[in-house]
């Protein structure tokens, strides 16, 4: 299909907005309703052009203008400017913008005198200043002043409408993204318009807004209505450091940007990643980084008369050497967190060689390593989803918001020059869901009260879909069976039990009878990563659940004392808080957060990602890697691995993949084989952890409980009271 | 059976004797609302004729008629009719729109709550034309009385079996459902008519898809107004040709005129449409009762005309009044009084569009709703500047097709004919916060 | 008890009209604020919340609709709702000074309920009652039409008296079985019973 911007013809794809044609052809139109993964609506009209299109004549042939062979088909223009969101480019249309038309640019002149009508002049100490895409286009495209010259609306500008999300009146301009978003993605109808004309604005009924999924809607507010309260009044947008990260909360690993000022992270906002997360993420991804900044360890503790001091890594190495002295090498276990990076996985694996422990385990994983085959991609395009054992809120909260895309169709939005298309005509307001092509078998979760079939099971396992035993089951089989491209997704419940052998045999059974393909939620961000590296307790060894057993141990970043296993030895920390661990451990060393890591994630689909670092003040902190290379030098060993570089040429032999050469979205990469072992314990998946804590001291024991509870009973947020801190905006 | 009925007698109209009352014929007289006084008066034929003719040939014959949707828009109904789909295997569904809220009309009260049955029959003819089997009437909710009457009528059509299953015998199933409206004009947009049926907030849709292809509920719907559908009923009673001899080449047919205003006989006329303006007010409404200066020519969206000679003898159709430069739009005909201030007159409705804004696009939330409207204020508060009427104009022209529905152009009707007809009342205003006519006394005895 | 625990019946009639459907079931949105609205008067938040439990809908939805329309009202009415058409063909007809009258002699204003709980006033906008201007509605009872100084003396007094005047329903012209068009008095009108009266006014 031939369209024709502003004299320029490109050729698209047929179904293509107006609007896109205009960005493809690498013009220009302002917007503030249309948005990528929302329906078009058509609300704010500031993407006007003009446009026209040649007729036929009843014999099939174009109507013609000109002589001869000069002679081209006659444009037959719209007698008036038109909305490119909602209009549909055509074969051999015309579009002009406000580059090439005077018509154009006089009428978004006038759409942004509207727009900014009622709204107030507070640019100077508003959030969003500096990326507000308001501001910006009236830069562009206003007419410089207003001509009002009456009272702008009064509205309330400190209203909260969750403790996370707080509401500024004034500056909405009724785009209604926030609204459709809602409706739309998380399926939600917690937010809408109140009253209508001059007077409509946008409210709550439900005592304040679902936890879970609603800070997406500071990132989409086209303006500083809505704001994210966590980080309210913290900087102003050119004062960060804008670091482009994966977030490692969950085995998603949504792209973020990490936001920092003053060494401290302050914001972490989505960033598109097509195959990932879209454009979103989820509400612990996105608030819960307050740890990162608060009661941070900056340098290294040890014990001196029962009591940590703090010291230099000079000599909290010497206290390692001499705290282990006369122990073989040996008889230092090593374990760490399973959001680890690949590199750090990979120096401890060559340090485990070095030492010949065979007490080496990664925390949290399960017994079996069941390695998924399914993207979110293919989850959200599937037509039917079983999903077994888990809840997904609390295990990778993206993979649900991805489900319930397949439960609305499954309308992946183009790509063209520009990117992801702004507009893609496909998507309508209210889509249909259709719930019969999701079941859900386990505990009663969010996701649960969208599927058409639900059996609630305490107890699940494969046989429960293998062997069918009820109604439910027989139709979650039945929906895997009758598909085309069906998707079965594993969790907790399920995968905690999946001892190596059965589990294995059962599973490619039920794939092959059903053609499934599968997503098993790892239990950690990266544990699908590090199962290809030997971080598992080898013959003789000791795994994480006996670290009460160890002669002497090194822990990163886990905190076994917390759920009630005390270390019985030597013990050294590598952590970024004093946890109940640390405070028992004999040696402390300062660990960088992951938003402060270098390297490399591994995802639910087995997508490696990158970590980058931003730039938060960690004291003396650092990660495993360097911190390894330490340990070494104190067991008096010597390892090659002394840093990032030399970590990733290690994966580079060690899987084969070149970590460095990612392309920023990620890349799915072969890892090869996987290590098992059993595991001896039960793996809880919580997403809310302690370390999330919003002000350490006060809400430390209730932060967790409550926000445990908002995920639970859904609606339930009290709302912060109206006295908010609030500067004089 | 499928003979067309004889006319009746050809009365009324001094000046062309062939047109005769049919729509309004019933209106006022004892019991009229009743199923047995409508059968008595030759009820339910039509649409008996109309199963035996076939549904292609109803669509033929109101194709055939001539008829325009009496809705405001004058869309040609036979063809709107033929745009849905035929045997999609999808339910459809047909709705009345009985929002009539554009001021100065209420043609449409008196049908529904007088002559309930002429509605729906012509809602089964219409339905069995478009192989509908739920029909909605819409009503606007401050109308009690009318969908008390319609309530009750669907009842009796109910139980004497001319709705239900099997209707009549011919093996077409249809039922109607009356759903209430809550007060907002905007709801009169068909697309936004829907919405409110479906219980969501009343904002226009997109369109396309158009509601022949995805209307109420996502399946095939078609809207019409109350009088479109009552004349259907007419039309299969006396045949598209008696239809098509009335009015004027483009504009067939009888139409309900609405004349409000200083009259000696506001009321609804049924006349022809190309019917002089002269005619109805004086000769049918009995001429003014003061001095006039201008005429909205068909509810307040039309653009008014000037009051004189040129005006009075506009035939009233389609075409005619649009080449003077305003609409038919509903045939709510209103005179202004020369004695009133027509900025304040203007302002009363912008007032009312600014109310009745849905909110959901920018030129009508903060054009009209916020701007314009205060703009007004502010001239009839005595607070006018010089430049006022240029910035009206100016913002009208960054309103004026730019919205997402057609409300803000309503708006836009009165403002932009005021000031092209009054520009020196505007500006005494504006000028000197003087009105070239002041407020008086208007509530009174009859 | 909820408003519409015992009334199953009235519900499951409201939804028989529409689709069996997730979207049909929120269509009787409408349909059930009216009712509670016919029975109080006004609706309050925990009906708005059971209306949505019914509609399968959210309470910020209910919210949502309601406040679109200006019938409902989430606060209190008089036991006779006064609303006044204020839009043009009323204002011409002295719709203006027929609601400073009211909010005056009746001591309300828009929002309020005067102190005997009789009357509370709205403005609305054009009821479709040109013809017979000024009008105005009480609450959803009927019509009162051609409201001069006089009749809203009377009907004030009735309601005063909690004898609310019957509604009017005044067909402003009608047709008569000869198909002569008449008014309600009788009186024939048309061009069949006179000539063309002169213009008034005008330019001619
Ligand atoms: C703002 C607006 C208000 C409208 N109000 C009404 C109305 O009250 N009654 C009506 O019949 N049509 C109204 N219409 C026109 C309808 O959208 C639609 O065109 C009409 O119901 C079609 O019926 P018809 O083809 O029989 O005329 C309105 C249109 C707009 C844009
Ligand atoms: S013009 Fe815009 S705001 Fe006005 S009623 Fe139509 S859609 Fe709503
Ligand atoms: S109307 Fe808002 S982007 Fe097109």
């Amino acid at each position: 299909m031939k369209v024709t911007i502003d004299g320029v013809q490109v050729e698209l794809p047929a179904g293509t907005s107006a609007i896109d044609a205009v960005f493809h052809a690498g013009q220009d139109v302002p917007f503030f309703c249309a948005h990528s993964y929302l329906s078009p609506v058509g609300a704010c009209r500031m993407c006007l052009i003009e446009s026209g299109s040649p007729r036929k004549n009843p014999d099939g042939s174009f109507v013609m203008e000109g002589e001869g062979d000069a002679a081209t088909p006659k444009i037959f223009w719209f007698p008036k400017p038109m909305a490119s969101c909602t209009m549909q480019a055509t074969e051999g249309m015309h579009i002009r913008t406000a580059a090439t038309s005077d018509v154009v640019a006089k009428a978004q002149a006038g759409m942004m005198e509207f727009t900014l009508l009622n709204h107030p002049l507070d640019c100077p100490t508003c959030d969003k200043g500096g990326a507000c895409e308001l501001q910006d286009r009236a830069f562009e495209y206003g007419y410089g002043a207003s001509r009002f010259g009456f009272d702008r609306r009064h509205a309330d500008k400190h209203y909260p409408l969750s403790d996370f999300v707080i509401l500024d009146q004034e500056r909405c301009i009724h785009c209604k993204r926030c609204v459709r978003y809602f409706e739309e993605v998380p399926g939600q109808e917690v937010l809408d318009f109140i009253e209508r004309g001059g007077h409509t604005f946008i409210d709550t009924e439900e005592g304040g807004l679902p936890t879970g999924f609603q800070g997406n809607i500071t990132d989409i507010c086209p303006v500083g209505a809505l704001l994210d309260n966590v980080a309210r009044f913290r900087g102003r947008n050119w004062e960060y450091d804008h670091t482009p990260t994966t977030c490692t909360l969950c085995p998603a690993g949504c792209s973020i940007t990490a936001d920092a000022r003053n060494g401290r992270l302050e914001r972490v906002v989505a960033r598109e990643n097509r195959d990932v997360n879209e454009a979103w993420i989820c509400d612990a991804g996105r608030f819960g980084h307050v740890f990162a900044s608060e009661a941070r360890l900056t340098k290294p503790l040890i014990r001196v008369n029962g009591e940590l001091v703090e010291t230099g890594w000079d000599e909290a190495i010497a206290a390692i050497r001499a705290g282990l002295g006369g122990m073989n090498t040996a008889d230092l276990a090593l374990f760490l967190h399973a959001d680890s990076t690949l590199e750090e996985g990979a120096a401890l694996e060559a340090l485990a060689a070095l030492t010949g422990t065979n007490s080496v385990d990664h925390w949290p994983r399960y017994p079996a390593e069941v390695l998924s085959n399914a993207t979110l991609n293919d989850i959200a395009t599937a037509d039917a989803v079983v999903v077994l054992g888990a809840d997904l809120g609390a295990e990778a909260p993206i993979v649900e918001l991805r489900v319930l895309e397949m439960l609305r169709g499954g309308i992946l939005p183009p790509e063209y020059a520009h990117g992801t298309a702004i507009a893609d005509l496909r998507l309508v307001e209210r889509p249909a869901r259709k719930p019969e092509k999701l079941a859900v078998i386990g505990s009663a979760s969010r996701l649960s009260g969208n599927a058409g079939t639900f059996v609630e099971a305490a107890n699940v396992d494969l046989l429960t879909l293998i062997r069918p035993d009820s109604e439910g089951a027989r139709a979650a089989l039945n929906l895997l069976n009758s598909a085309k491209n069906p998707v079965l997704i594993l969790g907790a419940d399920v995968l905690n039990g999946a001892s190596a052998g059965a589990f294995a045999t059962q599973l490619s059974d039920l794939v092959s009878r059903t053609g499934a393909k599968v997503m098993a939620i790892p239990a950690a961000a990266n544990s699908r990563g590090l199962a290809h590296l030997n971080l598992v307790p080898r013959s003789g060894g000791q795994g994480y659940a006996a670290v009460n057993h160890t002669r002497a141990a090194f822990i990163s970043r886990l905190d076994p004392v917390a759920t009630g296993q005390r270390p019985s030895g030597f013990t050294i920390v590598h952590d970024t808080h004093l946890t109940a661990t640390a405070q028992a451990a004999d040696v402390v060393l300062p660990a960088v957060t992951n938003y402060e890591k270098r390297g490399t994630t591994v995802n639910v689909e087995g997508r490696l990602l990158p970590l980058q670092q931003a730039a938060l003040n960690a004291g003396e902190a650092a990660d495993l890697t360097r911190t390894l290379a330490a340990l070494a030098e104190a067991l008096g060993l010597r390892t090659r691995i002394r840093g990032l570089k030399s970590a990733q040429a290690l994966l580079q032999t060690r899987l084969g993949v070149d970590v460095t050469d990612l392309p920023e979205a990620g890349a799915i990469r072969p890892l090869g084989p996987v290590y098992t072992a059993p595991t001896g314990q039960v793996h809880r998946p919580q997403l809310w952890t302690e370390r999330m804590t919003l002000k350490p001291d006060s809400w430390k024991a209730t932060w967790v409980d409550r926000i445990e509870s908002l995920v639970e009973n859904k609606w339930e947020l009290p709302m912060a009271g109206s006295s908010l801190a609030g500067g004089d905006d | 059976m499928t003979a067309t009925l004889t006319p009746p007698k050809p009365i009324t109209s001094g000046k062309d004797p062939r047109f005769a009352p049919t729509l309004y014929a019933h209106v006022g007289q004892d019991q009229s609302w009743t199923l047995a006084y409508y059968r008595q008066h030759g009820g339910y034929q039509a649409v008996t004729r109309a199963f035996a003719i076939g549904n292609d040939a109803v669509i033929d014959e109101v194709k055939k008629s001539g008829l325009r949707g009496r809705g405001g828009a004058g869309f040609a109904t036979g063809l709107k009719w033929s745009f849905m789909p035929l045997n999609d295997g999808k339910p459809h569904y047909i709705i009345c729109n009985a929002d009539e809220s554009e001021p100065g009309s209420f043609k449409d009260r008196y049908l529904l709550s007088e002559d309930p049955h002429q509605l729906i029959e012509g809602m089964i003819i219409a339905a069995f034309a478009m192989r509908a089997s739920v029909g909605y009437i819409y009503i606007r909710g401050e109308y009690v009385h009318a969908a008390e009457r319609i309530w009750a009528a669907i009842h009796e059509a109910r139980d004497a079996g001319l709705l239900g299953q099997n209707i009549l015998g011919s093996g077409f199933d249809f039922q109607i459902h009356l759903h209430r409206g809550a007060g907002a004009y905007i709801c009169g947009e068909e697309t936004a008519l829907m919405n409110s049926l479906e219980g969501l907030r009343a904002n226009p849709r997109l369109k396309p898809p158009f509601p022949a292809a995805a209307g109420l509920y996502g399946l095939p719907t078609t809207i019409n107004n109350v009088e479109t559908f009552c004349a259907a009923t007419q039309i299969l009673k006396f045949g598209p040709d008696w239809h098509a001899g009335m009015g004027t080449e483009k504009s067939k047919g009888m139409k309900l005129f609405q004349i409000s205003g200083p009259v000696a006989r506001p009321g609804v006329y049924e006349l022809p449409l190309g019917t002089t303006f002269r005619e109805l007010i004086f000769d049918w409404a009995g001429g003014p009762l003061e001095e006039i200066k201008a005429v909205i020519p068909g509810g307040s969206s039309c653009p008014m005309l000037p009051y004189d000679d040129k005006t009075l003898d506009t035939p009233m159709d389609y075409e005619a009044i649009a080449a003077a430069g305003s609409m038919l739009g509903t045939g709510g005909v209103t005179l202004i009084p020369k004695a009133d201030c027509i900025v304040n007159a203007t302002w009363n409705m912008v007032r009312f569009y600014a109310h009745e804004s849905c909110g959901k696009c920018t030129p009508c939330r903060e054009g009209i709703s916020s701007w314009m409207v205060r703009m007004y204020e502010k001239q009839v508060r005595g607070h006018g500047q010089p430049g006022d009427v240029q910035l009206i104009l100016d913002m009208s022209e960054n309103i004026g097709g730019r919205s997402f529905c057609a409300l803000a152009d309503a708006c836009l009707g009165p403002v932009l004919s005021s000031i092209k007809l009054f520009r020196e009342e505007y500006d005494a205003l504006a000028n000197t916060q003087t009105p070239l006519y002041g407020p008086r006394k208007r509530w009174k005895e009859a | 008890m909820t408003y519409f625990a015992d009334k199953q019946p009235l519900v499951a009639d409201i939804f028989s009209r529409y689709p069996g459907s997730p979207q049909g079931r929120r269509s009787a949105l409408m349909p059930l604020l009216r009712e509670v609205q016919n029975a109080h008067g006004y609706v309050s938040e925990p009906q708005m919340t059971e209306i949505a439990a019914l509609c399968g809908t959210t309470a910020t939805e209910v919210r949502s609709v309601m406040s679109f329309y200006s019938t409902y009202h989430t606060v209190p009415t008089g036991k006779y709702h006064l609303q006044v058409c204020s839009t043009l063909m009323c204002s011409l007809a002295g719709s203006d000074e027929l609601w400073d009258h009211l909010v005056e002699t009746l001591d309300v204003q828009p929002g309020e309920v005067s102190p005997d709980g009789r009357f509370s006033v709205q403005k609305v906008e054009c009821l479709g009652s040109c013809g017979t201007a000024p009008m105005m509605q009480i609450a959803d009872e009927g019509y009162y039409e051609n409201v001069t100084p006089s009749k809203c003396a009377r009907i004030l007094a009735a309601l005063h008296a909690d004898a609310p005047p019957t509604p009017d329903n005044l067909v402003p012209v009608t047709v008569n079985a000869e198909g002569r068009q008449t008014l309600a008095n009788g009186e024939m009108v048309g061009a069949s019973i006179g000539g063309l009266s002169p213009l008034t006014g005008g330019t001619a």
